[in-house]
This record gives C-alpha cells, structure tokens and sequence, in this order.
C-alpha cells in the first residue's frame, strides 16, 4: 500500500494547528507538528516532509531561516512549502516566494483554498 | 524560557474560574522593535487571530450537525456555526481592506527625499568608492521612472561596509528594477572562503547596522512596508542582497 503523504505543520500558535491538523488528516495526511523552527528542522531531517505547511513569525528561528535551510538539505531541498503568515505586505510576499516558498498564503484564508493547494503540490485533488 | 504574550497591555480582568481544561499555549512573541511600530503589529495580531478563527469554524463545519427530529430547518447548533463562519469571513474581508487602507497611508516613508534611483546608484558608489574602498559596479541602465528614499543611502552604506569589513567583498554589482508596485534593488557579489561559509552562517549580520553607526537595513526596509535580506546561491559563493521598497512618489 502506497504510504499516506506526511505533512509537516510548523506554526507555535496551537488553535491554528488544532484546526490544519484535524483538517489535513482528514484528507488523509500523516502529520507531524513543529512548534518552532529548530524542531523543524530536526523533524524533517527525521522524516523529511512532502509538504511542510510553515509559519514565518516563530521563535527563534523564524520561518524565511527554516525555508533557506530546508532547502539547503539534500533530504528537503525539493520539498513542498506552503508558508501560511500574517505577513501579508507585497514585498513579504515576494521574499516569502524568493526564499524558496512554492506558495505564500497570508491569514486569515480560506481552508479549503489551503487544502486544494496541498492537494495540488501532493499530486491530489481535494475531498 | 520567558516569552512575552502577544497581547500587548491587556485590560485587567476580574478572577475568574478555573477553567474547565488547560488553555492552549498562546501564541509569544519577541518584543517587536521599533522598526515595526505603528499599525503592522496590530494588524498581524488580528490577522492570526481572525484565521484561527474561521479555520476553527471552517473545521467545525465539517462535523455533520444534526437536524432537529422531523424539522426541515437546521438546527441551532447549525445555524450558530453558519452565523460563526459567516462573521470569520466578514472579518477576513474587513482586515484585508483595513490593511490595504493602512499600507497605502505608509507606503512613502514620511519626509526625507526621494531621488531617482539611477541617481541613488550613482551616489551609493561614489559614497562606497570614497568611504569603503568597495567598487559598486552600476549593472545595465536604471528605468527613469524608479526612485528611492535618499534615506536608505546610510542603511545600504552600513551594510555594504559590514560586507566590506567583516567578509572583505571589494565589489559588488548593484542592479535596480521594478518588481509589481516594489523598487527591487539587488547588490550582488562574490566572496571567498572562509569568508563565503561565514557569511552563509551571519548573513542576519549585513543587515543588522552598520560598524559606524548606519541605521539597521533590514529594519529601515520594514519600516517603510518593505523587506531586505540576503540571498544565497546555493553550493555557489554568489550572493545578494536584496531590498524591496514600496514605490515612493517620483522625485
């Protein structure tokens, strides 16, 4: 049986996670849970990601140094990113995408847009 | 470690229950700096805010909600949700154009003048040449229509002078277009090693301030509703630093 594509969520606020998480199992994901940049990178090291859905204002590490890194890994440099942010400025748009994001989606969205574009990257169409 | 809330000065509340289950741990943040005072905070905060919500009303609303028994109408639980999910969105458009409103306001950095940027170029490397010993190299002809603060000649000295200083780069290519309603202006350059790994490594540093002083890159950048940050080619020693800027009115 083919393996269910793993989506590695990265975002510190929990009621966005409890949400995306319930959401995207559903569509039959295996999830994984980062609630900081360093986790992050050490969990898609672990078990490189399909997708990693990637907050950019996060602890420590914020989200554009997780993006470059991601990239800079053998193991996730063709890795799908979707940041998902409330950095919603053009030119954070445009360096979102420079630094390597496939998609830049600022808050508050529309989660079955979120989940048709995951479907998308993942080679699926929504539920 | 201590974070700070994210809710600035909260109002004080009276006591309250315990509550029935944990809370969720709240978003924290770092205190913003100064740079990014005015509204851009308060607007990020309602954004995050405003999506947790309705993607918790969006998730909710996949959970069948049953009719009352024999009534074609839905139930209160349902309709409460359909009043929910309909609020999170108005609030999604709200915050949207309250956004569009407010970055129109800021795009032009208030006061300080705004010059060409052919005519920045050209200053930027007569500045560089004289003050860093550091060849800015003007790449291909520079549209007459783009221009730039004339503040932002510190910020990039600062930087080019910390590439200057701290990675010994000695010249750098400096290109400007537009980018959408964005001036992009690239400086690109090369570095050796050991240089070119420790730059890979404190790159935050370029845009942090310069060594005599200069104002922050990347914080200028934000407070004028742009960005800066450096680009690194990877597996190659190539990089460049990049700064986006709202276009401000032609001089």
């Amino acid at each position: 049986m083919k393996p269910k594509p793993r989506v590695l969520i990265v975002d510190d606020e929990p009621n966005i996670v409890l949400s995306l998480q319930f959401l995207l199992s559903r569509e039959g994901y295996e999830i994984d849970i980062a609630r900081d940049g360093e986790s992050a990178l050490e969990i898609a090291a672990r078990t490189p990601p399909d997708l990693v859905v990637l907050d950019l204002m996060l602890p420590g590490l914020d989200g554009y140094e997780v993006c470059r890194r991601l990239r800079a890994l053998p193991a996730t440099a063709a890795t799908r990113i979707v940041v998902v942010t409330a950095r919603a400025r053009e030119a954070e748009r445009v360096r979102g995408l420079e630094e390597g994001a496939d998609a830049y989606v600022t808050k508050p969205f529309s989660t079955r847009e979120l989940i048709a574009t995951v479907g998308r990257f993942l080679g699926r169409a929504p539920a | 470690m201590t974070r700070n809330r994210r809710e600035k000065n909260p109002p004080e509340r009276p006591p309250t229950r315990p509550a029935l289950r944990a809370a969720p741990r709240r978003k924290t943040r770092a205190a913003a700096p100064s740079s990014e005072a005015g509204p851009e905070p308060g607007l990020r905060e309602l954004r995050a805010s405003i999506g947790n919500l309705r993607a918790a009303a969006e998730a909710l609303a996949t959970m069948a909600i049953p009719r009352p028994e024999g009534s074609a109408r839905a139930s209160r639980p349902a309709a409460l949700l359909q009043a929910v999910l309909e609020e999170a969105e108005r609030a999604s458009r709200a915050v949207d154009r309250l956004a569009q409103e407010l970055n129109g306001q800021s795009a032009s950095p208030a006061g300080g003048s705004v010059v060409s940027a052919g005519l920045f170029a050209a200053e930027l490397a007569r500045r560089a040449g004289a003050e860093l010993d550091l060849a800015v190299h003007v790449a291909g002809a520079i549209a007459d229509d783009l221009s730039v603060p004339l503040t932002f000649a510190d910020p990039v000295l600062g930087a080019l002078g910390r590439l200057r200083r701290d990675f010994n780069v000695g010249r750098v290519e400096l290109s400007a277009r537009r980018h959408a309603d964005l001036l992009a202006l690239e400086i690109a350059f090369s570095a050796r090693e050991p240089e070119a790994s420790r730059l890979r490594e404190e790159h935050h540093t370029v845009l942090a301030g310069g060594a005599r002083g200069e104002p922050s890159l990347g914080a200028a950048a934000r407070a004028a509703g742009g960005e800066a940050w450096l680009a690194i080619r990877r597996g190659e020693a190539t990089f460049s630093l990049r700064l986006l800027l709202p276009m401000p009115a032609a001089a």
